[in-house]
């Protein structure tokens, strides 16, 4: 190639790079949605709950409490928090408790619907309402009036002389035992002890970034409040999601400066200058563009997982350059860029292939990872073949290191004796025999993190005051926004019969506040159908000293109360956390309604009840287990799609079934094999160790096709073999390390990787040894 | 002349006022503390409740308790036997139609009655001026009055304001205002301010339909 001719790939590299940091600039955003990440379930419905449930304002409020040396204390420091969050742009509201908005606001809505909100019960009402019920109901008017709730009971007595108001209050407060109390206007935890914050953010819990100046303030006040003995806790998904963000960044940013200091070095021993090292990292930096910008053109938007997960894949990409700087500097050839051009491009194609198994999941955040990462591999594979040849100097320095290294390599080539490379190959097939049966699957995605101990159990404490519900496990009504609540009462009638059974301990819904339009009209009509109830009542009011005229319109008509009244108003934040919006079906609004529930002792009979009446028992823990093991399955199956596709590229490019089997049975053998240790180490596997295991096939099969491309001259297969041990360093440094990670999810990757990596590198010249000492006919 | 008269006349009385004043605060002060250093009180009570919409009012009879710092008990005897009992922020109501629990968070007016009854015998004032407007006077018979009106708009919504009358720690009398315009007159009689409560005797008369 002369020199012009040379240049014009460097020019157009330059001008695509230059073009994508435009166009990335202009629209780089990235998001952090963690639903993006969420498999799809088969029922649309479910999916569509559970991508609204994590944004919903139940996931978004952060429950504070404070605990002071008194209770006074307490309250006026949580006046001082609720101020601090409210000046946060990112809090959307904060309460210490209700507002007289509030207040007012329940009075003007509830007042009105008193006798539609009678009871839960409308048969119940024919017995209340026949004449001995209602000269019970004066007598009882009369006792109240007499007792210590008497001033409160003189204020709407007129006007509702059956007390319907004060059993609604009384619901309405049963609805709150195991929760919250309020004292002097201010929401209090009923022990009494603490005062009890609520603010809600306006991003996702799971936006860390969003978070992080928030918790940062928390983290301020704790220790602020500490000083005069009050003690400040919080019961939040922000609170985990900012922690996890921030351990993960700690360990990767601790492994990274290792991992580049390891790889820098062994750049230098090999290479002695320090060229080689930086030009490594033009394809992987060309890479991140390029899947940047792609991702940002296909899919507009960039998600904070598809970044990393990317990243890392595209990380595999070094072993390019390095297979050809080893070539470059040990055949010495101006053409090493043509010379291994051919195991660059299998290669990366077959990486290529085994990334696209990914995009088959069906997973949408995963196709994005498969988008990002096959258009970085791409672009790495277009860099090094185009751009780093025509920088790579003349005649390179071979330093002592490399010409040892090669030469180890060259007395592994020369050796006749086939029986010594049988023993890696033989015993992987003994471990793959003894470790696959042990294999063990988990699905639950809550393996992929670790919870701070002492977070947790912060979490539990604050729960514990103003909450008495398990977490993450609710019955979901769905439907039209006004009707919904029909069906919350259907649920709210068998959960009670659940606790009567002993099958559940309790449950808190929105039904002890609120009725369906059903029910309301069903109450309505026990009052207001019977046309002399009001004459009757007035009458037992007479007979037991009252005096009539002051009640008279007491039975006030009304219409039901409509949700859509309710969330419009100053109690919407009172009603949210048992509501979540849901996309509109075209007929309007819907909405699902959540029960919360304590202590399910039998979860097939809650489920069988609430299934009967249109619910579902929702167990998010399960749920999510269930999604992610069907993910698995699937991705499962898209796997040997993706080696069958492998194997057919081999197979055109390398003809003989030798060559075939040679680059790719150690690859597939490499990966069994890490399976099986990870098996028999006892280590749970899950989704993760799954990828990780594709990322292994991939550069296990690079190693082959590197050596089944290099056949014909030993400098070049020595060349090949320093180069895979190099990748091979290279990868253990840049994924194995991971492996030491606090963070589940790194150690996963990091495991698999440096385990899969290791064994690959011991497997692929054995097989390719083995293969060629059979063929003397392609023996080097 | 006059004018100077008047202006003598007002400056007189000032003199008079201000001591007065000040005697006064000094007085509730004085019972305050007194309040908070009796052993526990018992006495018998009338209480007679003037409802408009009653064509004549209700009548209760009984016994009233408390034992320091937070218990409180009503007994009504008369016409028909009923308890509350007051324990730190329980409120427990018992009658032949049996008995709930009260919660005091739910319903502030109760709290703030139950409240201020605890904060004057527990000599509790500055509590008691957080959440009342606390007049304080004594006559010339050594009878003194003190007047609560509720600072909160809640409470003023059904309370006007609470009179107490009494000699010394000798509480003779308590009235209730309503916004309503309704009125609760309670009279003791045979009040101890000495009364000191065994643990026995705290199991016996604290409790739902106990002494």
């Amino acid at each position: 190639m002369n020199g012009p001719r040379r240049w014009m790939g460097v020019v157009v590299w330059g001008v695509a790079v230059v073009g994508m940091l435009i166009g990335v600039a202009l629209t780089f955003d990235v998001t952090t949605q963690i639903t993006h990440f969420l498999p799809e379930p088969d029922d649309p419905e479910l999916g569509a709950l559970s991508r609204a449930l994590t944004r919903a304002p139940v996931s978004r409020t952060m429950i504070l409490t404070l605990e002071g040396p008194d209770l006074a204390t307490a309250l006026d420091r949580a006046d001082t928090l609720r101020a601090e969050l409210a000046e946060q742009p990112e809090v959307a509201w904060v309460s210490t408790g209700p507002s007289p908005e509030m207040e007012g606001a329940f009075y003007k809505l509830f007042f009105p619907r008193r006798y539609l909100l009678a009871t839960d019960d409308p048969e119940g009402l024919d017995g209340r309402l026949d004449d001995a019920g209602l000269r019970a109901a004066a007598a009882r008017l009369k006792r109240e009036l007499g007792g210590p709730a008497g001033p409160l009971v003189r204020t709407f007595a007129t006007r509702d002389p059956l007390l319907t108001w004060l059993d609604a209050i009384e619901r309405f407060r049963a609805g709150q035992q195991g929760g919250l109390a309020v004292k002097n206007g201010r929401f209090v935890s009923r022990d009494g002890c603490c005062a009890v914050v609520f603010a809600t953010t306006r991003s996702s819990a799971f936006e860390s970034s969003a978070q992080k100046p928030i918790q940062d303030l928390v983290g301020r006040l704790v220790k602020q409040l500490r000083s005069d003995g009050t003690r400040l806790e919080q019961s939040s998904v922000q609170m985990f999601a900012v922690e996890a963000q921030r351990s993960i960044q700690a360990d990767i940013t601790r492994i990274s400066a290792m991992s580049i200091v390891a790889v820098a070095l062994l750049f230098l021993g090999v290479f002695v200058t320090p060229r080689p090292w930086l030009l490594a990292h033009l394809p992987i930096a060309t890479g991140l563009l390029t899947g940047l910008f792609v991702n940002l053109v296909v899919f507009d938007t960039l998600h904070g997982l598809t970044l990393a997960f990317g990243a890392t894949l595209i990380g595999v990409t070094i072993d390019y350059p390095v297979h050809l700087f080893n070539h470059h500097w040990l055949v010495g050839q101006r053409g090493s860029a043509r010379a291994v051009g051919g195991a660059i491009l299998i290669g990366s194609l077959t990486t290529v292939l085994g990334f696209a198994a990914l995009a088959g999941t069906g997973f949408p955040g995963l196709v994005e990872v498969a988008v990002f990462a096959i258009s970085g591999v791409v672009a790495a594979v277009a860099t090094t073949l185009l751009v780093l040849p025509v920088m790579l100097p003349d005649a390179p320095r071979v330093g002592r290191l490399h010409t040892a290294i090669a030469r180890m390599a060259a007395g592994l080539v020369r050796r006749r004796r086939r029986w010594p490379h049988t023993v890696v190959p033989v015993m992987c097939a003994l471990l793959c025999a003894v470790g696959l049966p042990q294999v063990d699957w988990v699905d639950d995605p809550s393996v992929l993190t670790r919870l701070d101990p002492e977070l947790q159990a912060q979490d539990a404490r604050v729960r514990a005051r103003v909450a008495r519900v398990d977490a993450g496990r609710l019955v979901v009504v769905s439907g039209p926004t006004d009707s919904v609540l029909d069906g919350n009462d259907r649920v709210a009638r068998v959960l009670g019969d659940a606790v009567k059974s002993g099958e559940l301990e309790g449950f808190s819904s929105l039904h002890r506040v609120v009725f369906g339009p059903d029910l309301q009209r069903r109450n309505g009509e026990k009052f207001f159908a019977a046309g002399d109830l009001s004459r009757r009542t007035l009458a037992a009011l007479e007979a037991d000293a009252f005096k009539p005229a002051l009640f008279a319109g007491f039975l006030e008509p009304a219409e039901p109360l409509l949700l859509s009244e309710l969330q419009d108003g100053p109690l919407a934040p009172l009603l949210s956390p048992f509501l979540v919006p849901l996309p509109g079906d075209g007929e309007g609004e819907r909405t699902a309604a959540l029960t919360f529930l304590r202590g399910v002792k039998d979860s097939a009979a809650v489920e069988a009840r609430v299934e009967e009446e249109g619910g579902l028992l929702f167990d998010q823990r399960t749920f999510m287990a269930d999604l992610y093991g069907r993910f698995r399955s699937r991705a499962t199956h898209m796997v040997p799609l993706g080696l069958v596709a492998i194997l057919l590229v081999l197979t055109v490019r390398l003809r003989k079934p030798r060559r075939v089997l040679a680059a790719f049975a150690p690859a597939v053998l490499a990966a069994a094999t890490t399976a099986a240790l990870l098996g028999m180490f006892g280590v749970q596997m899950n989704i993760l160790h799954l990828i990780s295991l594709l990322l292994v096939l991939s550069i296990g099969v690079d190693y082959g096709v590197f050596l089944a491309e290099s056949t014909g001259e030993t400098d070049s297969v020595v060349a090949a073999l320093v180069s895979m041990a190099m990748a091979c360093v290279t990868t253990v440094l840049g994924f194995g390390l991971l492996g030491m990670s606090q963070a589940p999810a790194l150690q996963a990757i990091g495991l698999t990787v440096g385990i899969g990596v290791t064994v690959s590198v011991l497997v692929a010249p054995s097989a390719w040894l083995l293969v060629h000492q059979a063929d003397p006919e392609n023996a080097p | 002349m006059r004018y100077s008269r008047v202006v003598e006349a007002v400056i007189v009385a000032l003199l008079l006022v201000i001591p007065h004043t000040a005697q006064a605060q000094d007085d509730l002060d004085g019972l305050l503390t007194k309040f908070a250093q009796m052993p526990g009180l018992s006495a018998d009570f009338r209480e007679v409740q003037h409802i408009a919409l009653l064509t004549q009012p209700l009548t209760h009879e009984g016994t009233v308790h408390f034992a320091p710092p937070s218990r409180l008990a009503r007994h009504t005897l008369k016409p028909a036997r009923s308890s509350f009992v007051l324990d730190a922020s329980t409120l427990t109501v018992g009658d032949a139609h049996g008995r709930r629990e009260v919660d005091l968070a739910a319903h502030p007016v109760a709290a703030e009655l139950t409240g201020s009854l605890l904060h004057i015998l527990a000599g509790d004032r500055p509590s008691l001026e957080k959440a009342y407007r606390v007049e304080f006077s004594v006559a010339m018979d050594d009878e003194w009055t003190l007047t609560l009106t509720p600072r909160s708009p809640t409470l003023t919504k059904v309370i006007e304001r609470m009179t107490f009358k009494g000699r010394g720690l000798n509480v003779s009398a308590m009235t209730l205002f309503e916004a309503s315009g309704d009125r609760r007159e309670m009279v003791f009689v045979g009040v101890r301010t000495d009364r000191r409560y065994s643990p026995t005797e705290i199991e016996r008369v604290f409790r739902i339909g106990g002494p």
